[in-house]
């Protein structure tokens, strides 16, 4: 259960043990958690003084994900810069803890357009992840093993035969399917509390929003954190030709992504310019909001949710071949599937060990191209011409969007909406094309609006006038 | 009174601006930074083109009690009779209904959508009618499968439409900009031509025939009515989304008629207003009173700030946003102390996205220029 990095993991491990897989998902690939994070593949250094085991984690996953997902994986190096108030001390205590979990650090030079006081910095072996391209590797993977992917597929009951899970019910625009199963992996992240109820036994989980604001430009090449105490607003990932500015941590109610607060984006702006004096200039995309699912160990009472454990566990239910796995991080997916495909395997008496320390992921496919000089573009920022459209007829606007990354770059759709949603309606008819056309607007209006200022506002505006003034699109 | 007037900003509202002072008499100087609204506009002139329930409004007269608040029925009409005056002493000869109600006309989508004073190349009509469309390979914005469609959606009735391949020389960096220019040129226009005459065999000679907005940049009439002539048919366009040809044909005539009527037309950034005139970035100093058509958020006259501040561009002055979305179209900078005067959508008040954003255009423009001929009245 759940298409993200931990559930399509596990299904990827299983399938290479041997054992027949299906992954389902309520949204598309990395619906969740996965497709909502600021693609930090990381060095284990950021958690060295709060939580060693997921630090240590960290680390040999990292240069695990090097060896496996090289293609998807951007060695942009990571630094840590200690703000003037963090005492020398604390500085050797990360160093030391550095050290006690293998993590490489060199000292390094100060960089340009970071606060120039910031001088004591760090080189790491952080890393980027490209998460979207990743994910479908995985599923191409587990695909290609003779396992199935049902995506936008709803999970909506289990029936068990003495103690023992035997079916799911499965519900899609399709209609209603029962599937026989031998166990079950709930990895559904945020949503997985909502999983496990189905066979009453709720589980432990805290969930924790942070907010992400995205820049239209690379301003660093490498990943740059705030040597301190984790906090809000202290990693900057350039990912692709954009930088991704993290985060807040927020206990939160729903599993479901909410719109940003707007006072956690002003605080992430202003710890931001203590760190880039000129972030308040920086042309602004958009900010988003990720939802953490968080394991909550018994004993750990109202801890703030920044000081649990990244740490991830492994449920074994009451309800015989029932399995949930929670917590952990993006970095440490592979060993997450790991753990439990392993508990999965034993309880399925399969006898194979685990495959993916050693087994590269699918080759990353480079998509349909744009088709040279024969195509008209239909989004001009991000380069997707109606060829790769027409490849990916019948999929929503969403589901286009992330597989083509249309209407991604600086004008959020503005240009293109339109454009694809017309190709989009020879095949789905007019009424429907249009309702598609409205989500679209208003999920990239959505981030646009979390971020208004600047040239964003400008663009927004712009939005505005072009849907209703230009072509006549209804507001609501 | 000072003989001396700057405009601040290119757009429609600093032009307009510009002509109703040089037909009174004024010396003129218009400056920008930046180019101005017009090429992400078509040029149709939209007055009251939805209702506060965004319903369609046929008859912006209906809403008299909305419009006066601004000024009143019968100087909106003067106003739109001006303008249209205006346009027509530049060379752009507009449709208007004789009923002042609002004509209809096709998006680039195929939404039929009401438009008040619409520029002679562009398709508009009283009650919609069975039209024909040409479009070709390479024209993005007009998708003729969905057009048509939506378009019987939205009046009824039916759509004739032939989807042709692109000329030769077309590659995808094409924009209409590079069609325009290569209608403008002789072979260009010869296989326009050619290329209708085979796309239309069997079509039906009574309906218009609508072509997308890219004939021409500066022959677009010359084209229309050769076409016209040679098909044996009405041949109008559909504008198109930025860049939008309509405005730059607009936009290049009148900056010309300014200039030859003696308009001083220049580049500069301007970043204070004392009573001596315009302070530019550049250290120059335009000496006269002062008029900003910036163009509120969207045209750059008004810089959004990440803490929600909102600082005029032009001043260096610093208002408050109430964080809402909805309030960013009605900022104004305009203050009774301000030692400057402001039209446009820097003038704010009017949600011009919904209810037509020539009308915030003439509304603010004719509100200051009742003010300025006011005081020169009082003066004497």
């Amino acid at each position: 259960m759940g298409a993200g990095a931990t559930g399509l993991g596990a299904a990827w491990d299983l399938m290479l043990r041997g054992v027949p897989v299906t992954v389902v998902d309520q949204g598309d690939l990395a619906h969740g958690t996965s497709g909502r994070f600021h693609g930090l593949l990381h060095s284990g250094a950021r958690y060295v003084l709060t939580d060693t085991v997921a630090a240590g984690q960290c680390q040999t996953e990292n240069l695990c994900l090097r060896r496996i997902a090289a293609s998807y994986i951007e060695d942009t190096g990571g630094l840590f810069a200690a703000p003037p108030e963090v005492p020398d001390r604390l500085i050797d205590k990360w160093k030391q803890g550095c050290q006690a979990v293998h993590i490489p650090v060199a000292a390094s030079v100060a960089v340009e357009g970071l606060n120039s006081r910031w001088s004591r910095a760090f080189s790491v072996n952080d890393g980027v992840i490209n998460g979207y391209p990743l994910l479908q590797a995985l599923a191409r993977g587990v695909e290609s093993g003779g396992g199935r992917v049902l995506t936008h597929t709803r999970l909506v009951g289990a029936a068990q035969v003495n103690g023992k899970i035997r079916k799911v019910i499965l519900e899609s625009a399709q209609g209603t399917q029962e599937l026989a199963v031998d166990a079950v992996v709930n990895a559904a992240g945020p949503w997985a509390g909502e999983v496990a109820a189905l066979w009453g036994d709720p589980l432990p989980l805290t969930l924790s929003r942070g907010v992400m604001v995205l820049f239209s430009h690379r301003h660093q090449p490498q990943v740059i954190n705030r040597l301190d105490m984790p906090g809000d607003g202290d990693i900057l990932v350039p990912h692709d030709h954009i930088s991704i500015w993290g985060t807040t941590d927020r206990e939160t109610d729903l599993p479901a992504a909410p719109s940003p607060d707007i006072q956690e984006v002003f605080e992430l702006m202003e710890r931001g310019q203590e760190m880039f004096p000129d972030m308040g200039q920086w042309r602004v995309l958009r900010a988003f909001t990720g939802v953490r699912p968080l394991y909550r160990a018994p004993g750990s009472g109202s801890t703030p949710t920044r000081d649990i454990s990244r740490d991830f566990v492994v449920v074994e239910h009451p309800l015989s071949g029932a399995f949930s796995v929670i917590g952990g991080k993006w970095t440490t997916f592979r060993l997450m599937a790991q753990q439990v495909a392993d508990r999965v395997a034993g309880y399925l008496h399969y006898s194979t060990a685990c495959q993916t320390q050693d087994h590269p992921l699918p080759p990353r496919v480079e998509g349909v191209g744009a088709g040279g000089h024969a195509e008209p573009l239909l989004c001009e920022c991000e380069r997707v011409s109606s060829r790769q459209i027409q490849h990916y007829s019948g999929c929503s606007l969403t589901d286009l969007r992330t597989r083509t990354w249309f209407g991604m770059g600086p004008c959020q759709g503005t240009f293109c909406g339109h454009r694809v949603a017309a190709w989009q309606s020879h095949q789905l008819g007019i009424d429907q094309s249009d309702q598609e056309l409205l989500k679209f607007r208003k999920e990239r209006e959505r981030g646009m609006l979390s971020a208004l200022w600047g040239d964003n506002a400008v663009e927004w505006l712009l939005q505005r006038n072009i849907r209703f003034q230009g072509l006549g699109e209804p507001p609501k | 009174m000072s003989r001396e007037w700057v405009v601040v900003g290119k757009g429609p509202s600093g032009l307009l601006s510009a002509s109703l002072l040089l037909d009174a008499g004024y010396n003129v100087t218009v400056v920008s930074h930046g180019q101005g609204s017009f090429p992400l506009w078509s040029g149709t002139l939209d007055f009251y083109s939805v209702d506060h329930k965004l319903r369609p409004v046929t008859h912006p007269e209906d809403h008299r009690d909305v419009l006066s608040r601004y000024l009143s029925y019968d100087q909106w009409l003067s106003g739109w009779d001006t303008w249209r005056q205006i346009l027509a002493g530049i060379g752009v000869e507009t449709q208007v209904d004789v009923m002042a109600a609002n004509l209809l006309s096709p998006t680039a989508t195929g939404v039929l959508y009401p438009r008040y004073v619409v520029p002679n190349w562009q398709y508009a009509c009283r009650i919609p009618e069975p039209v024909t469309v040409v479009s070709w390979h390479g024209i993005a914005d007009l998708d003729l499968e969905s057009w048509t469609a939506r378009y019987q959606l939205s009046s009824g009735l039916e759509a004739q439409a032939r989807y042709r391949p692109a000329p030769g020389n077309w590659s995808p960096r094409w924009t209409a900009l590079h069609w325009a220019g290569f209608f403008d040129t002789e072979v260009g226009m010869d296989w326009l031509m050619h290329d209708l005459e085979q796309a239309l065999v069997g079509t039906d000679a009574q309906n218009p025939l609508l072509l997308p907005q890219v004939i021409g940049i500066r022959h677009t009439e010359q084209l229309l009515n050769r076409l016209s002539l040679a098909l044996g048919r009405k041949v109008k366009e559909i504008p198109l989304v930025a860049p939008a040809l309509g405005g730059i044909r607009i936009q290049e005539r009148w900056q010309k008629f300014l200039v030859r009527q003696g308009v001083r037309l220049l580049t500069g950034e301007a970043i204070r207003i004392s009573n001596d005139g315009v302070w530019l970035t550049d250290g120059r100093v335009l000496a006269g009173r002062t008029v900003l058509a910036t163009g509120g958020v969207l045209g750059g006259g008004l810089r959004v700030n990440w803490d929600h501040t909102v600082t005029n561009t032009a001043t260096g002055e610093t208002i408050l946003w109430s964080g809402d979305p909805e309030d960013l179209p009605l900022l104004s900078i305009a203050r009774d102390s301000s030692n400057y005067d402001v039209v446009g959508r820097s003038s704010g008040r009017w949600n011009g996205d919904l209810h037509g954003g020539a009308g915030q255009v003439l509304g603010s423009v004719l509100k200051w220029w009742h003010s300025v001929q006011q005081e020169v009245s009082l003066a004497k």
